[in-house]
């Protein structure tokens, strides 16, 4: 082709095309960034296994505890013991990183669909509304039940984000308009938990209630870990196929749909996976806020906003901060646990505010 | 591709801001839309492309009524640039630009050489070429005009559809803007405020007020016509040199 603006021309032809691509200096990053990424999650998994609040349990007990169970020929742990490491430790970190990875990634879809980078599912009431439903299955007897909590969960995840995108309408991208409506769903079915745990009005209830609204990891055992990484597994598959429409709703849903992206189909589709996300992990752990905010926002600054990147960094990220989070709530105050929704927030709040801050008011 | 609009009527709860448009676009043409603000300009374009369903009426493409397309058919044939774009987001440039492939590409894959091309030439003729890592949310208005320009030309549709695409331009990328649109063999509708720029660069101009279309014709036809002055409220002359290059004189008119 001798005139490279030919190149625009719909006539053109594009099939006997082929150049060396461009530079590919930020690719190179991004993959560097992954790796070491994948790197730390992997030794943030070990050492966090290995920190806890029983003193003397550490990585030596770990190691034979892990090697009797995968086969290995060692001596195994009093049963005490094992059970402490090998159901109890395990199965707590596992679950922690993959549900730090869940609430990251449902952050990050969140703000894509948004348009706001202070969208998450804590901020928006989604993991409230997860709380609520899985409280009601709780209450009204199907409890044991994994299916019925979860199931539950994903119900009062589904009304609370309807809820949100009906106050919200057009004006999702204002950050105040987001945070308001978020406070406003959040307490209603903050308030709707309480009240349904204290009609219930047994031993447990209050509890419960901080389990449910401030979030623990300490109820995880391996259902949890194979319920989250199931979720987890399936949800991802379905965002990774939205990355081209994630990253065209930067400019709009005229400009979107313009582009070729079925702007209602797609959100739909989005909402409904980040709620089921959301609410598997609630239906574990409860709600744990801050992680789908601070998690994307970063790696956004440092890596860019294209989703192939961004959704897998957030996940690694997310995970790796949820099990320094959990390792901080347990070992800080060791033999008191702190819920670990508390330390999220602690290391989150600052971070909203920056935000809020950098977005200036508008 | 040859675009055609019957009988549109489109409006918000409670306002109707398109009354029965009809609007014949041969193939290739260089239409320019021109009406006060708030008369329906913008609302016509998104019609016509397809992005907003009209009460009445129906836009066909060669023949095919767009509402029965699918979303990536649609960004397959016409590529539309809106007015503004209130975001601030961290992608770069060439990735804003190359969004513009998408309903080129298959769901799962990444850009090949064509499509990288293609960006990059795109990137090019707006005359972005140092800035293609550059990240939006630092791009001043006429940047970030010129790279979602930039990103509908990479769509290479047959057919564009430009929202007040000389907003924000200073006057060299506007004219660049122009040159490429009058030279390209694709179908243009745009809209201008600019009444000598589009005198001099658009084949036909139509004039629209309170929703509906008030003349369509040759530009120095529409230009001269004293409809022109009742619609502004001004006065305008004009003076069209030997090239085909009109200048415009503005006066208000007494109310």
């Amino acid at each position: 082709m001798d005139d490279p603006k030919s190149l625009l021309d719909p006539n053109a032809r594009l099939a006997d095309v082929d150049r060396p691509p461009a530079g590919r200096r930020g690719r190179l990053l991004e993959f560097t960034a992954l790796t070491s990424g994948i790197c730390v999650l992997a030794i943030s998994l070990v050492v966090t296994t290995c920190l806890g609040a029983h003193a003397g349990l550490g990585w030596p007990e770990v190691g034979r505890v892990v090697g009797f169970h995968v086969g290995l020929a060692v001596e195994p742990l009093p049963p005490l013991v094992d059970a402490l490491i090998w159901d109890v430790r395990i199965p707590r970190v596992l679950t922690a990183a993959l549900v730090g990875a869940a609430l990251a990634v449902s952050g990050a879809a969140l703000q894509a669909i948004t348009r706001n980078s202070l969208a998450d599912p804590y901020i928006m009431g989604v993991s409230a509304g997860a709380s609520t439903g899985a409280v009601a299955v709780v209450v009204l007897g199907f409890a044991g039940s994994q299916l019925g909590t979860t199931g539950g969960a994903f119900v009062g995840a589904l009304m609370s984000v309807v809820l949100s995108m009906l106050l919200l309408r057009r004006s999702t991208h204002k950050a105040m308009r987001i945070i308001l409506t978020g406070v406003v769903v959040g307490q209603l079915f903050s308030a709707l938990t309480s009240l349904i745990l204290m009609a219930s009005g047994d031993a447990d209830s209050t509890r419960a209630l901080t389990h449910w609204l401030l979030g623990s990891m300490a109820s995880a055992r391996w259902h949890s870990v194979v319920i989250c990484l199931i979720a987890f597994g399936v949800v991802f598959a379905v965002l990774w196929s939205c990355v081209p429409a994630l990253d065209c709703f930067a400019f709009g849903t005229d400009t979107a749909s313009s582009m070729g992206i079925n702007v209602a189909a797609t959100r739909a589709v989005l909402l409904i996976s980040t709620s089921l996300l959301t609410a598997v992990s609630v239906a574990q752990v409860g709600v744990i806020g801050f992680v789908g905010l601070i998690v994307p926002h970063t790696v956004r600054l440092l890596l860019g906003s294209l989703h192939q990147v961004l959704l897998p960094m957030a996940a690694v990220v997310g995970a790796v901060f949820m099990l320094w989070s959990d390792a901080l709530a347990r070992v800080v105050f060791a033999p008191l646990e702190v819920p670990v929704g508390v330390v999220t927030a602690l290391l989150g709040v600052p971070q909203f505010l920056l935000i809020l801050r950098s977005r200036g008011e508008r | 591709m040859k675009v055609e609009a019957r009988g549109l009527s489109w409006g918000v709860p409670g306002r109707t801001i398109l009354r029965d448009v009809d609007l014949t676009i041969a193939d290739g043409e260089k239409v320019g839309l021109i009406g006060p603000n708030g008369s329906g300009k913008s609302s016509l374009l998104r019609c016509v492309a397809g992005l907003r369903a009209p009460t009445s009426g129906e836009v066909r493409y060669d023949g095919v009524d767009i509402s029965r397309c699918s979303a990536r058919t649609r960004a397959r044939h016409l590529a539309f640039v809106e007015q503004t774009f209130e975001t601030e987001c961290e992608l770069t440039v060439a990735e804003v630009v190359s969004l513009g492939r998408t309903a080129h590409r298959m769901r799962w894959s990444q850009g090949d050489a064509a499509d990288e091309a293609v960006v990059r030439v795109a990137i090019d003729h707006l005359g972005l070429t140092g800035m293609a890592d550059k990240r939006w949310k630092s791009l001043s208005g006429g940047e970030r005009q010129r790279t979602q320009l930039a990103r509908a030309l990479a769509q290479r549709t047959p057919c564009l559809l430009l929202d007040e695409p000389t907003n924000h331009l200073d006057i060299r990328h506007c004219l660049d803007l122009l040159d490429h649109l009058a030279a390209t063999s694709q179908t243009v509708v745009v809209s201008m405020h600019d009444l000598a720029l589009a005198g001099t660069y658009c084949d036909r101009l139509v004039l629209v007020h309170n929703g509906r279309v008030v003349v369509d014709g040759a530009a120095e036809h529409v230009l001269s016509d004293d409809r022109l002055r009742e619609v502004f409220g001004v006065e305008v002359e004009l003076d069209r040199d030997s090239a085909g290059r009109v200048a415009a004189h503005y006066r208000k008119v007494r109310s």
